[in-house]
């Protein structure tokens, strides 16, 4: 269940240009998978037990009593150091109290009053839910608990909380000269792809008919160079061309005549 | 027509920067093997309330030493001086009442108690982990019988209310005057007595000459001491001795008895604890003294009392003896701070009582034996001279048998600056700063100019490699090109690292170009103030702004004094730096008589004036922009005189023609009363007069929240291009004045002050009135919560006409709000009743003006670049040059368009920030700190646009508008700031900018401290300090080689094809 979310990372460095529509598809593939992955990772057991506490002889027998609030938070086999990590509970929208687990990961926070509060547990390199906690004055400090997110699935007793994921703090150094960065950068592909050209377009001019290759010169020819296109000389070129034979002939003897002075 | 087409070109090239500028939002963050680069953290615990050492003669030597401070407590290495662990009180819960070892022999684990030992805390000395947790009484009752806790001072922080006893650990409750005892293993309940009696026990102790007692210390009703006796074993309490006269706190248990100084100061009061009778005596010296807390407290009965001078005496006050006799005295005018007495078990070594003494150059720990006779003098150094560390504090003695039959003395010693240390025989072991813990103020100052010679050397000494030694060089770069292409091990990548640090000119304590090394200026508790560099955050230097420690000595005021920190001249460049013009800082603060001001260096800490006046300084001005002829932003204090007037004063003293040009036109500042909701505007003007111009008043309700732009930040541009090419006009004001207001818990218990009917009452009198009994136990249940339909008020006023700009309403909810307000914008958060969970609302001002908005386009361009434009030309062409100029009236605000959005953040705050560039152009971060887990998270301002569609057209992405989401994604990869690391507490986010636009320092300041270099836009003005310049050599240099080679084969061929 230690989901690691930085396998988003494709390990190259992108051209600032390209960088902002992907960081917002990376963000919503991000918050897409903090939203449905929220849900499930709040596993649990039984039923709860909590004993109030003793109140002392001072107090009138019907008024409000404070109750312990149990639960475990499930330390993934050890990985998250106990110690670490701190459990906090804000109670009643107002004060805060927080404690220390045990090496089971089981921890109490004492004296709590009824209400509405919410349970925060944090530890280094890992995201914990929230988690929205009922406490009945009138049921003995019966307690239901549930996602701040989502108020009606109400979670299992006893609570067990469970870590939604690690977090990563660094951006993965990108792999030098790694295949997968390679083919899975555009420019390079087009690179690739020009060199492979550069080597496979002179066998196929070989391997085709004279007559063919004569067309396809002919053609090349006929193609507008830069500086013409730059001179605006281009539509009129290809009007030319589109229309009159005439035109197509002479030129092709032109490029004929300069193929044949190459050959030599 | 030429000219429009012109303007929009160069519009859109304009536009296009900040969008080149906008990286990714994840573009800022840092590789793993970076961690440490451009960071550092340091952990405190607070200035120690308690300490606990093994106190034993013997071979057992605990591993540990235990610190128990109104913060925190922790167990710290006892050879290194770090902290193994430590536990974080939470705010309402924020008073230590003591800690103690779990059963009187066994050093394993220790027990702290806290929110008047309504809680104990059993911890495990070896790892830290915590054993059992108890609450020995329930804050139900206090509710149910409608007590309202009286808030004690820091001194309450100080009494023990917690001891060891042979089976565990017994602890005094002082609000149902209870004594508990608890069990070693499980922190259960073994008994429990209630003290009867007409006096209020306030502190527990252990008897000195009886192990089996417990002693719990108060006063009764006409001030007289008080003692009574507990078996630690069975709770059964004895009967009540009180003193036969009145005296003084504080109480010291010593011998038989208890001890304490008559109402004039002149006379030993002394309660016999077995036979109930008190002696009074004359102490041997004339005047009025003070008793020294715990001070050579043990079996001997000995006190230490503190003449008027500072002199402290070692007594002897034996009941045996009819006068008192002096045993030790310290020299004339020293500080000195006295430690418990310790006593071998019987084993023939005398008992011993450590006096830590500081004088103004240095200080030692003489450790007293045997009638008063020095047997060793521990040497503390001069960083715990009077003028650095403050007067001594505390002192704390352990004692240990050598194998040969002598005594090792060890101490620990607090001084008031916060200077904590581990003094062996042989010196210093280990050194803590905790005077930092927590900040108040911190500025931000260039280091000194370089001197050619002296950086040469500082270079030297900082760096572990010579790196003027070219061959150093190379090895370096060999292995970072090596490390870049993933061919070192892993002991070739750490040597790397540690090179390139040393190598690094981070850590150089001179100004550079591109201000990434700063000195940050930290003041701290008691008028310590420490530089730290920016680099390493090593200390440069600390001091003790002289008249603070000087109030402090004469009397024992409450610990939080409140204190400013200011620029008042930043560090020149050139020869005005050397001819006198350095950096100057002024240090505001109260002391009990009055106040005073304190003019430092900026670079050396040294004092360059100091002064009194009398009357509490309530703020401290500085008006943005104004300079006078030496270089100086003077500064205006505002005085509250003891009949309540106000008066101001400039510092430095003579007004300077700039000054007074601002005076004219009035400074305003603002008095806030958050408990009665009301809300006051002044202005000083000239003559350095203070007059009131408006009021308002929130008339039952809390003020949760007030903010002000940071002075003199930069903005970039002041209008914002849609993407259908329209623009909006930023309303940047200066003097706005951000206000919330709401209801708030009563106490730190959490109740809460409004009624059931979502009306709110004015005070907690009339909220807290017992109702009749039928009713009680529903008004309380919901008093325990917030009401529903509980509101949060968000007013934007103008801090100078009172005027309010804009108002808005947010249902059900609640405080504690966190705002920060940067450019036009303003984000703040509260918790949602509704929602139970935090919400982030964000309002951006626009000028709404027909006078802008009727300009059109190219206007704006003409405008922005003024200076491009010849006077003539935009004369004819009608078009307004000076618009950054141009000011607007407080009186006359221009009316305001206000886009507002809100999001839900899945985290409580404590504290939010803005980083701040040198040219307002990177892109904003707004960083939040998360209550529970002390990380600090950066949000990019962009996430926080209100303008953020639902549905995403074309003219959005080309603004860079993300489509809108409810949720605000925080906490997950690579926003974070701190990187795992915990900052406890955080109070405040800072950040200062640096000379190039892409990076600002950025500080976090709690209990702990977290710096760090940012790039909110990643580098685009600079490369990485990690980039391998061999690797880029080579990489030239291979392609040379390449195209050389293939240019010669190419030819080669050319010519066999042509011989063909």
């Amino acid at each position: 269940f230690f989901v690691g979310f930085g396998s988003h990372h494709s390990g190259i460095r992108i051209p600032v240009s390209i960088m902002r529509p992907l960081s917002s598809v990376v963000f919503s593939v991000l918050v897409f998978v903090f939203v449905t992955l929220t849900p499930c990772h709040v596993a649990s057991a039984s039923a709860s037990s909590s004993q109030p506490v003793e109140a002392s002889s001072g107090a009138v027998a019907d008024l409000v009593k404070y109750y312990p609030l149990m639960g475990t938070v499930n330390l993934g086999n050890g990985r998250i150091p106990h110690k670490d990590v701190r459990v906090s509970l804000l109670i009643n929208s107002g004060e805060r109290r927080s404690t220390v687990p045990l090496k089971d990961g089981s921890f109490t926070l004492l004296d709590v009053a009824p209400g509405i509060h919410i349970l925060e547990v944090a530890a280094p390199g890992y995201r914990f839910p929230r988690l929205r906690v009922e406490m009945s004055a009138r049921h003995a400090g019966k307690f239901r608990a549930a996602l701040v997110e989502n108020h009606r699935n109400i979670l299992p007793l006893p609570l067990k909380v469970h870590p939604m994921g690690a977090v990563q703090f660094f951006e993965p150094r990108p792999q030098f000269f790694s295949l997968a960065t390679l083919y899975r950068n555009p420019m390079i592909l087009l690179m690739g792809f020009s060199l492979v050209m550069l080597f496979v377009m002179p066998k196929m001019m070989e391997n085709m008919d004279e007559e063919q290759k004569k067309e396809l010169q002919e053609r090349m020819a006929n193609q507008p160079s830069l500086t013409d296109m730059l001179s605006g000389r281009t539509t009129q070129d290809d009007n030319d061309n589109d229309n009159t034979d005439d035109n197509n002939a002479s030129s092709s003897a032109s490029t004929s005549t300069q193929g044949g002075k190459k050959k030599k | 027509m030429m000219v429009t087409t012109m303007a929009l070109s160069l519009l859109r090239l304009l536009s296009l920067v900040p969008f080149l500028l906008m990286a990714s939002p994840v573009a800022f963050a840092i590789h793993a093997d970076q961690d440490g680069l451009y960071d550092w953290h340091h952990a405190h615990i607070g200035i120690p309330t308690q300490v606990l050492t093994a106190r034993a003669f013997g071979p057992t030597r605990a591993s540990s030493v235990i610190f128990a401070s109104k913060y925190s407590s922790a167990s710290v290495h006892a050879q290194t001086g770090e902290i193994k662990a430590r536990f974080v009180m939470d705010e309402g819960e924020q008073t230590t009442n003591g800690v103690a070892w779990v059963t009187t022999n066994d050093f394993n684990k220790y027990a702290v108690a806290s929110d008047g030992a309504r809680f104990v805390r059993a911890f495990s000395v070896a790892d830290g982990s915590l054993s059992w947790e108890a609450n020995t009484y329930s804050a139900s009752q206090i509710v149910n019988e409608n007590k309202v806790l009286d808030e004690e001072g820091d001194s309450a922080s100080t009494t023990q209310l917690i001891v060891s006893t042979p089976g565990g650990v017994a602890c005094l409750v002082p609000a149902t005057q209870t004594v508990v005892a608890l069990t070693a293993d499980e922190g259960e309940e073994m008994w429990r007595v209630a003290l009867n009696g007409a006096a209020k026990y306030d502190a527990l102790v252990a008897a000195p000459d009886q192990p089996d007692e417990l002693w719990a210390v108060g006063t009764d009703a006409n001030g007289k001491p008080a003692l009574v006796a507990v078996k630690a074993a069975t709770g059964t309490a004895g009967s009540v001795h009180v003193a036969s006269s009145a005296a003084l706190k504080p109480y010291v248990v010593s011998g038989g008895g208890l001890h304490a100084l008559s109402a004039d100061g002149t006379k030993l009061v002394s309660l016999n604890a077995k036979t109930g009778s008190t002696k009074t005596r004359a102490l041997p010296s004339g005047g009025a003294h003070e008793l020294v807390k715990d001070g050579a407290a043990g079996t001997s009965g000995l006190v230490a009392v503190r003449q008027a001078d500072g002199t402290v005496s070692v007594l002897d006050a034996s009941f045996k003896a009819a006068e008192l006799k002096v045993l030790f005295s310290t020299a004339n005018g020293a500080h000195a701070a006295v430690s418990s007495e310790v006593c071998s078990d019987g084993k023939g070594a005398p008992c011993a009582v450590a006096v830590y003494e500081a004088s103004e150059n240095s200080a030692t720990v003489k450790v007293a034996a045997d009638g008063g006779k020095v047997v060793a003098t521990l040497q503390v150094g001069e960083s715990f001279a009077l003028a650095t560390a403050g007067a001594p504090l505390s002192c704390h003695l352990a004692a240990h048998l050598r194998k040969d039959g002598g005594v090792t003395y060890r101490a620990v010693v607090v001084s008031e600056g916060g200077e904590v240390a581990m003094v062996h025989e042989s010196g210093v072991v280990w050194q803590r700063d905790e005077s930092l813990a927590p900040a108040k103020a911190i500025v931000a100052l260039d280091p000194p100019q370089r001197r050619r010679r002296a950086a040469a050397t500082a270079a030297a000494a900082a760096s572990v490699f010579s790196i003027d030694n070219i061959m150093e060089t190379m090895k370096l770069q060999f292995l970072q090109t090596k490390v870049r292409l993933h061919i070192a091990t892993p002991e070739e990548t750490a040597l790397a690292k540690a090179m390139s640090a040393a190598a690094s000119d981070r850590t150089l304590n001179a100004v550079d170009l591109n201000g990434l090394r700063k000195n940050l200026v930290v003041l701290g508790a008691h008028g310590r103030l420490v530089s730290l560099h920016s680099g390493d955050g090593r200390k440069l230097w600390a001091t003790h702004v002289p008249i603070a420690c000087a109030s402090k000595a004469s009397s024992d005021a409450s610990f939080d004094v409140p204190s400013d920190l200011r620029v008042l001249r930043a560090a020149l460049s050139g020869d005005s730096a050397s001819a006198g013009g350095g950096a100057e800082l002024l240090v505001v603060g109260r002391t009990s008589a009055g106040s005073y001001t304190c003019t430092l260096d900026g670079h050396t800490g040294a004092v360059l004036e100091a002064k009194t006046f009398d009357g509490g300084v309530s703020h401290v001005l500085q008006p943005t922009h104004v300079v006078d002829s030496l270089h100086r932003h003077p500064v205006i204090l505002v005085v509250r005189k003891a009949d309540g007037t106000r008066e101001a004063r400039a510092v430095p003293n003579d007004i300077s023609p700039e000054l007074k040009a601002q005076l004219a036109r009035g400074v305003h500042f603002y008095e806030a009363d958050a408990q009665r909701g009301a809300l006051r505007g002044y202005a000083v003007t000239t003559n350095l007069q203070v007059s009131e111009t408006w009021a308002m008043n929130f008339p039952g309700r809390h003020l949760l929240s007030l903010a002000q732009p940071q002075a003199g930040e930069a903005v970039h541009s002041h209008v914002k291009v849609l993407g259908d090419r329209s623009v909006l006009y930023r309303h940047i004001n200066p003097n706005l004045l951000f206000v919330a207001s709401g209801v708030s818990p009563a106490d730190t218990r959490g109740r809460w002050t409004a009624t059931m009917d979502g009306g709110v009452s004015t005070g907690t009198g009339s909220a807290v009135a017992p109702a009749d009994a039928s009713s009680s136990s529903t008004r309380l249940a919901d008093r325990l919560r917030p009401a529903r339909g509980s509101m949060v008020h968000v007013h934007l006023l103008d801090a100078v006409s009172g005027r309010v700009l804009y108002s808005i309403s947010h249902d059900d909810a609640v405080g504690p709000v966190r705002c920060v307000i940067s450019e036009n914008f303003v984000v703040y958060m509260y918790h949602s009743l509704r929602h139970s969970t935090t919400e982030v609302s964000v309002l951006e001002l626009y000028d709404d003006s027909a006078r802008l908005t009727a300009r059109t386009v190219s206007d704006v361009v003409f405008e922005m670049v003024p200076t491009a434009i010849p006077a003539w030309l935009a004369r004819s062409l009608h078009i307004e040059t000076d618009v950054y100029n141009q000011t607007m009236s407080a009186h006359a605000p221009p009316p305001l368009r206000v886009l507002g959005q809100s999001y839900f953040l899945s985290a409580s705050v404590r504290a939010m920030g803005i980083s701040q560039t040198l040219m307002g152009l990177a892109s904003k971060l707004v960083y939040f700190a998360e209550e529970g887990s002390g990380q600090v998270f950066s949000v990019d301002k962009r996430l926080l646009d209100p303008r953020r569609p639902v549905k995403v057209e074309a003219t959005h992405r080309e603004e860079g508008l993300m489509q809108y989401s409810e949720h605000l994604p925080m906490g997950f990869n690579q926003f974070s700031l701190t990187h795992g690391h915990n900052v406890a507490l955080v109070s405040k986010v800072v950040s200062f900018p640096s000379r190039l636009e892409s990076t600002c320092h950025v500080v976090v300041l709690g209990l702990d401290m977290l710096y760090h270099r940012m790039q909110p836009s990643a580098s685009f003005d600079t490369l990485n300090e990690d980039f391998s310049h061999a690797f880029l050599v080579l990489t030239i240099t291979a392609l040379a080689v390449g195209s050389v080679v293939t240019g010669r084969m190419a030819k080669r061929a050319d010519l066999k094809v042509k011989w063909r």
